[in-house]
């Protein structure tokens, strides 16, 4: 594998191929809640895979990630980043492709927790999982008429938010109250 | 119906009364007695069915097909026996509750020819008879006569009871109908066969005509008849030569209306039947004017009271010539039997009916008391959480006894200052069922239950095995409900099912415990039995010293008939903690196990000599052996454990098979004369179904551990929902998740939740993703309680989840409650997060709207009120309630971890960890938790202890320990160690090792660190910073020192070093905090919040 082909992989799915073709072992819990916090908090996914490279653990063990030695001596740091430095005025693009990774890496939790529990969920147990079936027709109604209202407001944030609770307060979701 | 509600049993029972025939049939005795007791049932209060294999179109609405009822161990199924049954029979011998049979006779085949039918029939129905009797618990007759035959087959007289057949009252007849006495008309009700004797009747009809031809001028016989049947024609020819076919009618089945005309036309109702089991018409008749003249045969006499029977057909005929001509003798007669006949009115039956019921049902609250029994072995600690949790009990009618093994780690201290509270009595012997048994001799409550002590049972506990035992049928002796395996909230097993060979089936279907080998079992930590029961049986066997225990008491009970249900909501929180039989993973007591496991097969499995000796070996290779030899090849066990395993497997086998010589090791229970001791509750808990109601919590998060893995809100919400469920309440928790599920584990559901993306143009991709997950999120909840009302939401402020809840008018939505945690603008500009300024507003303006239209804020800390305040330039108003943060106040310590036991860590071995003073810093090594504070007073920390070792784990982005490298002397640096990243078990058992605690951070909204530290107490020299000051109380639990300050630091180290007696205090004092921020406490701080909002909906308007 190159490193590139590691690059391209995302949040949980990245930490777990790593963890496998560094260390050889899957990775653990703290250990991926950990490197998915590095990722949200703006850590590089080049520079993570240094830290287990250089890793005690990985002491000694040969890696097969073509461009891993290179990346080491640049000590982690991609090439696009190394470009943006030339641009101070936008040097803190960094830090804002790091929200982004961390929202994505939000997704990818979802996605990691629903990968681990899922082979028990599914399992068909009479007295014990009930399978609820949403047909999902407001949501997706109230859902559209957000898009269209909020278009043309996401710029103003108070108008956004009149704009969120008039489409909420008159959307087809509420609730059947008793009192 | 009023005088039936008079009759009824005063009982809670819940369960169902299914009355099973094989056809339910039209104007046929035992199909009309089924209807009848049906409506009884129902008038009484009960949820009564009638099942069957057939039925006629005419009574299809009474009844529902046998074949869909599924039968619980709480109902009672009422067999009705009166002829072979291919089917419901052998359904009702199979179900696995109260049985009864209601036995309404079968004639004696020998009164049939060998060749018809009925002779097929009857013969058959008396062979199953005598097999189903064994298989039915209680034996119900329509006379005594019949219930005799029943315990001459062996059911037992004390459980036996006559209900006879409902006979109503006579209708009123339509005015075209004639009903004048014809004089000299004979009549005689019922199918034409020869127990029905009606060949003798036409023989005995005609020599009265012979007498006096006035005196029987006809003769009508009312019933069906089978025209190819040998009796019918032996009858028509018998008519035929008498010259009676002018005289002599036989009319066939007929409708009610003909039938009443007959009855009431009639001079006399003769009977010349050798055999009824009841015989319905004989009450009939009198209540129609009309006497009856029968022969003193099987049940007539006790149906007709004794009046009007005759030893034979010649007395009877004079009594006929005597009445025709004293009609004032007539009149007498029909007085008499009609008032014989008020003894089979609803209401007479009814009573019967309640008395035979009450002798299955529980009468209200007829189970007042439980004892609580805890055996305990070196296990203080636990033992201190589980009587600690049990003073939250909501029913107070409970005593609790505690025998505890030969202990030698202060559980006798603890036991000596719980004094007068328990009762306590030691076992010297580290035998479970011994100090079992001994618990149940100084029991006095009507039920025993046993928990262990690494359990905590839910706050209903008590209440809620009262009212499943006073709910079922007195057939059930003991009851089991499930366990929350400690830190997953997930099931450790529901119900259980055991076989003669001691296999256990985890989460058996309910509808497979009865069936083929399969039998119930109950969870040892939670299981309940009724006392007298066990004192009578002689309790648990004490050969069962650990393992199979209560399995085996379980199987001996089902095999003497009792019952053992299954309670879902009577629940504990299970721990599975370390013992001396169970010290790791694959560390189990195996000579033990092997040896219980070979004296239960032994004995019940039916198998012996060669064939049981193989059987075992199989069974110990296959379960024991195989999954050891796989660990120690996978390189998880020693070789000398595996061997030594091995060695006792083989051992135990032995010492079994000799032991089972000596089954069983049951031995006579003797009550103790100490009186029943109620146990004190705290005073001013608030319980719920007692003080409170329950809840239905909804929670909505992204972070929920173990199900979606997250950070402070998961942990937070994961001890919150803990304690929530164990005070009794129920529980919905929103999750984003990839597809539509929703996870039940009894009064907890999660909600997995799949989020649909749109995309707003222009809109960051945050916030778009937070708007569609709360949009998403609002729609589920909506579900949820249209499912089930949601009384209160929760939910954090963190990516505001609940804001497209909070934004739902507040009186057309459950009141919702929002936890202030660390806002995002505080989070962006500590991790330098470059956010554009109108994106920044957005997601402040949706964090203000949340907290705005919330109706109860809660600031997790003071210091995150200030700060959320400052940010967001609201004031807290009344709406806000600050609540601390919980944890459970003991560690979690997990069998899958081998529990306390640390392997040596990147050269820290164990000599380290014993023989030096351990200073633990736990957190990422970085400024933000100032790590460069502890490089700095490093030297002086180690200078002021030889023993002080430091020990750094988390992990190192920024290089850390390449710095600590360069500022600390050589010779001092082998007394700082770097873990790393380390797994929350890891942590667990350094903190149990830990002397003290380090916590420089300069940012916190709570602390969860220190609080982790003080389970253990462990003191903690932490920074002045954030809310910390607000859980390390300086001078309390730990020592405070200035922000930046890295000398302070390190001189209230040395402090904490050189000064044992400050260390004491400060630890008892961390143990004491920790007990303080417990997540009880939390949860219930939580709950009075919840509950001004649900009691005072109009205050969340104001």
């Amino acid at each position: 594998m190159h490193v590139s082909d590691l690059l391209r992989l995302n949040g949980a799915s990245f930490v777990e191929t790593a963890y496998s073709i560094i260390l050889k072992r899957q990775v653990d819990r703290s250990g991926l809640d950990h490197f998915m916090n590095r990722l949200a908090s703006g850590d590089s996914k080049e520079a993570i895979i240094v830290t287990l490279a250089t890793s005690a653990e990985a002491k000694g063990s040969r890696i097969d990630l073509i461009g891993l030695p290179t990346l080491i001596r640049k000590g982690g740091k991609s090439p696009l980043r190394r470009f943006l430095r030339f641009f101070s005025q936008i040097r803190d693009m960094r830090r804002q492709l790091a929200r982004i990774e961390y929202i994505v890496s939000q997704q990818e939790n979802i996605l990691a927790g629903s990968a681990i529990h899922s082979p028990i969920m599914v399992e068909d147990r009479s007295a014990g999982h009930a399978h609820v079936r949403v047909s999902g027709d407001d949501l997706h109604n109230t859902l559209v008429s957000i898009q269209d209202s909020l278009s043309n407001t996401a710029y103003d944030a108070d108008l956004f938010i009149d704009s969120f609770k008039k489409t909420i307060r008159s959307s087809p979701l509420f609730f059947v109250m008793s009192h | 119906m009023k005088q039936i509600i008079q009759a009824a049993l005063d009982t809670s029972f819940k369960g169902r009364i299914i009355q099973v025939t094989e056809a339910l049939d039209r104007a046929d005795a035992v199909s009309n007695q089924l209807i009848e007791l049906d409506r009884v049932f129902s008038a009484m209060g009960f949820d009564s069915i009638i099942a069957s294999k057939w039925h006629h179109e005419d009574v299809s609405s009474y009844r529902v097909n046998l074949d869909d009822v599924y039968i619980t161990e709480s109902d009672i199924v009422i067999f009705h026996s009166c002829g072979y049954t291919e089917h419901s029979g052998p359904w009702a011998a199979r179900q696995y509750c109260t049985k009864v049979i209601l036995y309404h006779n079968i004639t004696p085949h020998e009164l049939f020819s060998e060749d018809s039918d009925l002779y097929k029939f009857c013969k058959l129905g008396r062979e199953q008879l005598a097999e189903f009797v064994p298989q039915f618990h209680y034996f119900w007759g329509d006379s005594q006569y019949n219930l005799d035959e029943l315990i001459e087959l062996g059911a037992r007289p004390d459980r036996s009871f006559v209900v006879p057949i409902v006979v109503p009252p006579a209708p009123l007849v339509s005015f075209n109908l004639s009903t004048r006495k014809i004089p000299g008309n004979w009549v005689f009700l019922g199918r034409v066969a020869s127990n029905k004797g009606q060949v003798d009747l036409v023989r005995l009809f005609a020599r009265a005509r012979k007498r006096n031809p006035d005196a029987a001028k006809h003769l009508t016989i009312v019933g069906g008849f089978n025209p190819s049947d040998d009796y019918y024609n032996r009858l028509l020819s018998e008519i035929a030569q008498l010259g009676l076919t002018q005289d002599v009618t036989i009319t066939g089945k007929v409708s009610d209306e003909r039938r009443e005309q007959y009855l009431r036309e009639a001079q006399f109702y003769v009977a010349l039947s050798v055999h009824e089991g009841f015989g319905v018409p004989l009450v009939e008749a009198p209540l129609r004017g009309l006497p009856v003249l029968a022969l003193d045969r099987a049940a007539a006499r006790e149906t007709m009271g004794g009046i009007g029977l005759h030893d034979d057909e010649d007395s009877l005929l004079q009594a006929l010539f005597a009445l025709r001509g004293n009609d004032s003798d007539y009149q007498d007669l029909v007085k008499a039997q009609a008032a014989n006949a008020s003894r089979f009115t609803r209401s007479s039956v009814s009573e019967k009916l309640a008395c035979a019921l009450a002798s299955i049902l529980p009468v209200k609250g007829f189970y007042k008391s439980v004892s609580v029994v805890i055996c305990t072995y070196n296990r203080r600690d636990y033992l201190a959480r589980c009587l600690d949790y049990l003073q939250c009990q909501s029913n107070p009618n409970f005593e609790v006894i505690v025998i505890d093994g030969p202990s030698d780690d202060g559980t006798k201290e603890l036991l000596d200052s719980w004094r007068g509270r328990i009762k306590i009595a030691e076992n010297g012997l580290r035998n479970l069922s011994i100090s079992r048994n001994l618990g149940i001799e100084l029991s006095q409550g009507d039920i025993v239950a046993f928990i262990d002590d690494d359990a905590i049972p839910f706050d209903n506990w008590i209440d809620r095995i009262l009212e499943e035992y006073n709910s079922r049928p007195l057939l059930t002796k003991a009851l089991g409900g499930p366990a929350f395996f400690a830190g997953t909230l997930r099931f450790q097993s529901e119900d259980i099912g055991i076989d003669r060979h001691g296999n256990a089936w985890l989460n058996i279907p309910r509808h497979e415990v009865g069936q083929g080998e399969w039998l119930r079992s109950c969870l040892g930590t939670n299981s309940t039995f009724v006392r007298h029961y066990l004192m009578d049986g002689g309790g648990f066997d004490e050969q069962f010293d650990y393992y199979l225990d209560e399995s085996e008491l379980c199987l001996r009970m089902q095999l003497q008939g009792a019952l053992i249900g299954y309670a879902p909501e009577v629940i504990v929180r299970h721990e599975f903690a370390q013992s001396h039989n169970r010290k790791g993973r694959y560390n189990y007591d195996w000579k033990t196990i092997a040896k219980n496991t070979c004296y239960y097969v032994a004995a019940y499995s039916g198998l012996s000599g060669e064939e049981l000796r193989s059987n075992l070996k199989q069974r110990l290779e296959r379960e024991r052996v195989l999954p050891l030899k796989g660990a120690f090849e996978n390189g998880e066990i020693s070789k000398s454990l595996y061997e030594n395993a091995l060695d006792s497997l083989k051992k135990g086998m032995e010492q079994g098979l000799l032991d089972a010589k000596s089954w069983p090791k049951t031995r006579k229970l003797k009550s103790a004369s100490e009186p029943f001791s109620p146990f004190s509750l705290r005073s001013g808990y608030k319980a719920v179904g007692r003080d409170i109601p329950k809840l239905h919590i909804c929670i909505v998060t992204k972070e929920m551990p173990p199900f979606v893995p997250g950070g402070g809100i998961g942990t937070l919400y994961y001890h919150l929902v803990s304690e929530l469920l164990l005070m009794g309440h129920d529980v919905s928790i929103v999750v984003p998740g990839v597809e539509q599920k929703a996870v039940r584990q009894g009064p907890l559901t999660v909600h997995y939740t799949q989020s649909r993306w749109i995309e707003v143009p222009g809109m960051d991709a945050g916030l778009n993703h937070n708007m569609t997950w709360s949009i998403t999120a609002l729609h589920q909840v909506i579900r949820i309680h249209q499912e089930r009302p949601v009384d209160v939401i929760d939910s954090a402020l963190w990516d505001a989840e609940a804001l497209a809840i909070a934004v739902v008018n507040r009186l057309e939505r459950p009141p919702l409650v929002v936890r202030l945690v660390t806002p995002f603008s505080v989070v962006a500009a500590m991790n330098g997060w470059k956010v554009q300024p109108r994106v920044s507003r957005l997601f402040n303006n949706f964090e203000k709207e949340l907290i705005e239209n919330a109706d109860a804020i809660i600031p997790i800390s003071e210091k995150i009120a200030s700060t959320i305040s400052k940010a967001h330039r609201t004031e807290p108003n009344t709406r806000w309630h600050q609540s601390y943060c919980g944890i459970t106040y003991w560690p979690l310590f997990d069998v899958n971890e081998d529990y306390n036991d640390l392997p040596e860590l990147k050269g820290l071995g164990a000599d380290h960890l014993e023989n030096s003073k351990i200073i633990l810093f736990i957190g990422r090594l970085e400024k933000r938790k100032g790590i460069d504070l502890v490089v700095s007073a490093v030297p002086a920390i180690l200078a002021s202890d030889p023993h002080a070792r430091i020990v750094i784990a988390g992990s190192d982005p920024d290089g850390w320990q390449h710095h600590f490298a360069h500022m600390i002397p050589a010779d001092a640096m082998h007394r700082v160690h770097f873990l790393g990243m380390i797994s929350d078990a890891v942590k667990e058992k350094l903190l149990a090792r830990a002397y003290c605690l380090l916590f420089p951070s300069r940012y916190e909204s709570f602390g969860l660190v220190p609080l982790e530290a003080f389970v253990h107490g462990v003191p903690v020299v932490a920074s002045r910073s954030g809310a910390i000051p607000e859980v390390v109380l300086d001078d309390v639990c730990g020592i405070l020192f200035d922000e930046n300050d890295s000398d302070m630091m390190a001189g209230a180290v040395r402090r904490l070093l050189t000064d044992e007696r400050l260390h004491h205090r400060l630890s008892q004092g961390a143990l004491a905090r920790v007990r303080k921020l417990s997540s009880r406490n939390s949860a219930q701080s939580t709950l009075s919040i919840y509950q001004t909002l649900i009691s005072n909906p109009e205050a969340i308007e104001q």
